[in-house]
């Protein structure tokens, strides 16, 4: 049963230069208690898919499209009603840094405002569950009379991951949540985060570059190119037979602990001018697979083995 | 192989804060503390730890940009920490480096062909301007970016994170530097622009025979492009190895802490399994006494919290300084 449904989702920015189509007719559903990850290089339109459905574009708008939570259509809400689905229902955890927290408030006091806020606790209750909440993503709860400077990189970030489950929502959506933290640390994190959304059974969406990480906390992925997905599957799939030439140079550009070769091919080329994209297949000027239907004509998402879902010409003619 | 660089005992000790005005004890933040080290010439030196382990400061040291507080610095048998200002300035045509963001090294009001020939006028190599674009744009050729005049007149805004990177090298090669530190060259990249420009490095390192020190957090992506690593923890090099040896048997804990933490390639394999009790790297005016590493080891023993382990070598220049590994 799907929980979140996000159907030809159009959002673009408004520039001097024209109108950057950040994310161009992106479609997908994430089930209740699953994790999905979307990953891509910078610019590829997934920071604004989240954006887009938190309802948090600035300088551009949603242009079409629809999103939906457990049925309710949400983009049309009155922003008040919003308001209220905002962290009570789904929740964002951003980049770590400094930015997310007020430094100017406890840890604590800030938990508890966005609970008393929300519900009808009193703030003493409040304040436990604050503690409650910090135990549980390994903080010592006594850090939460520290301000946010008081706390190192990792803690910040896994206070952040404790406001965002505050209200118990049913979605959290995570923004490159570790790129700012160092690799032991990321690893903690990301533990925790995995722990807690697979007790909790929530649902997480979990946007990053690194394609390594999500592999390792999530069931289903997204590639997005140039503000569209070009593969869509389960992480097994994507990883041992990623199908778009895309995904492929994506995964050739990681480097392997456990490989023998030792070799790392970059993609050459840079992504597209999102204000003038390129015709046919976004990712035909950089793909070494190139035929001359790539440029005329838009692929479309094909399912070529149940549930792994491809946009490629190559691809679909091979199967 | 003739040694490029020597690094010996060196230290350098930053004065922290005072946490009160009555305190008498002035604290001192140990940022590289006691590192001796050779570099080979061809040889690419990776230098890899978490932030805080001092492997910045370490690169600044080697090139001088800071002084230390003692040891030496071998440049060719040179001893660069008693040059003068000239005398190390003519050394720098030599020894350069490559810093870690692309976005903030580059000056933004400055065009392409300024940035890459700023360091020959300088160094006084050239005056002459068809001279100069000449060398820039051999330069450039060099790091495969374009060499039209339309490039050359663009500004550092006009560019992606990756050219903006290889602008950095071209800026290095120019002066026909071949000694390199290089730091964190690519961590701010995407996947893909990061496998292409150290890729680049590699093949200008054969092409023209260059020395590279790789500062880098990812211990796998030093496996990939280096011929040694040396891992710092606090200051310190806890190992010291040939990189396929150290990544198929590294033998501090430390080591073995940062490659668990590295996700693996493959959904099935696991990640990660005992790090969540380890805590994260403390932060540290004093440093723990005894092994620097004690309070997140989990071998750690009662000698660990009172005497200091050496810099050992295990066999075959294999180092580490552990008292169990």
């Amino acid at each position: 049963m799907s929980l979140l449904t996000v159907e030809n989702l159009r959002t673009y920015y408004f520039t001097e230069k024209g109108s950057v189509k950040a994310v161009d007719g992106v479609s997908f559903s994430v089930d209740k208690g699953e994790s999905l990850g979307i990953a891509g290089e910078s610019g590829c339109g997934k920071s604004t898919v989240a954006l887009s459905i938190m309802r948090l574009i600035k300088g551009g708008k949603v242009v079409q499209g629809n999103i939906t939570l457990d049925g309710t259509p949400l983009l049309n809400m009155p922003i008040r009603d919003f308001r209220r689905i905002r962290w009570e229902r789904i929740s964002l955890v951003s980049q770590a840094a400094m930015g997310g927290l007020n430094p100017v408030y406890r840890i604590g006091d800030q938990i508890v405002e966005a609970i008393t806020t929300h519900t009808k606790s009193k703030k003493r209750e409040a304040w436990d569950r604050a503690e409650e909440l910090l135990r549980q993503v390994e903080v010592d709860p006594s850090r939460a009379r520290n301000y946010p400077h008081e706390l190192s990189g990792g803690m910040r970030q896994r206070a952040m991951i404790a406001m965002a489950l505050a209200l118990n929502p049913e979605l959290v959506i995570a923004d490159e949540p570790t790129t700012a933290l160092d690799v032991v640390t990321q690893a903690q994190v990301l533990k925790i985060m995995r722990g807690l959304q697979r007790e909790r059974n929530v649902c997480m969406l979990l946007i990053s570059h690194d394609l390594s990480i999500l592999g390792q906390t999530c069931d289903r992925i997204i590639i997005m190119y140039a503000g569209k997905i070009v593969e869509m599957g389960d992480v097994q799939a994507l990883f041992r037979e990623p199908q778009h030439p895309y995904t492929k140079a994506l995964l050739n550009s990681f480097p392997d602990i456990k490989s023998e070769s030792r070799t790392l091919t970059g993609l050459p080329g840079r992504p597209p001018d999102l204000i003038d994209p390129p015709s046919g297949c976004r990712f035909h000027p950089r793909c070494p697979q190139v035929q001359d239907i790539c440029k005329a004509k838009e692929p479309t998402m094909i399912e070529v083995v149940p549930k792994h879902y491809v946009a490629c010409y190559q691809v679909q003619g091979a199967s | 192989m003739e040694t490029v660089l020597r690094v010996a005992d060196l230290r350098k000790l930053f004065p922290a804060k005072r946490s009160s005005l009555f305190k008498r004890k002035r604290q001192f933040i140990h940022a590289v503390d006691g590192v001796t080290f050779e570099v080979k010439k061809g040889e690419t030196f990776g230098v890899v730890g978490e932030s805080g382990c001092g492997k910045t400061t370490l690169a600044r040291l080697i090139l001088r940009l800071v002084e230390p507080t003692s040891g030496k610095v071998f440049f060719k048998d040179q001893d660069i920490t008693s040059l003068n200002r000239s005398e190390m300035k003519r050394l720098r045509r030599q020894m350069q480096m490559i810093f870690q963001d692309p976005y903030s090294s580059l000056d933004p009001r400055k065009n392409i062909l300024n940035i890459v020939a700023e360091p020959l006028r300088v160094h006084n190599i050239a005056k002459d301007g068809s001279i100069i674009k000449e060398k820039a744009q051999e330069a450039l050729e060099l790091v495969d970016l374009p060499t039209s005049e339309s490039f050359l007149a663009k500004v550092p805004d006009e560019l992606s994170g990756g050219e903006r990177q290889r602008v950095g090298v071209a800026r290095v090669l120019v002066l026909g530097a071949e000694f390199i530190v290089a730091d964190e060259p690519v961590s701010m990249l995407d996947a893909n622009v990061k496998a292409g420009v150290t890729s680049l490095m590699m093949g200008l390192k054969q092409k023209i025979g260059l020395t590279y020190i790789f500062i880098t957090h990812e211990i796998s992506l030093a496996y990939y492009i280096c011929d040694r690593i040396a891992v710092m923890y606090l200051g310190k090099i806890v190992e010291l190895g040939n990189a396929e040896e150290i990544i198929n048997l590294p033998l501090h804990p430390y080591t073995r802490l940062l490659m668990e933490a590295v996700p693996p390639l493959h959904p099935d394999d696991k990640w990660g399994a005992t790090i969540s009790e380890r805590g994260e790297l403390p932060l540290f005016i004093e440093p723990p006494s005894g092994c620097r590493f004690h309070p997140r080891c989990s071998q750690a023993r009662d000698i660990c919290n009172t005497e200091e382990p050496p810099l050992v070598d295990r066999g075959d220049e294999h180092c580490s300084a552990c008292h169990f590994f």
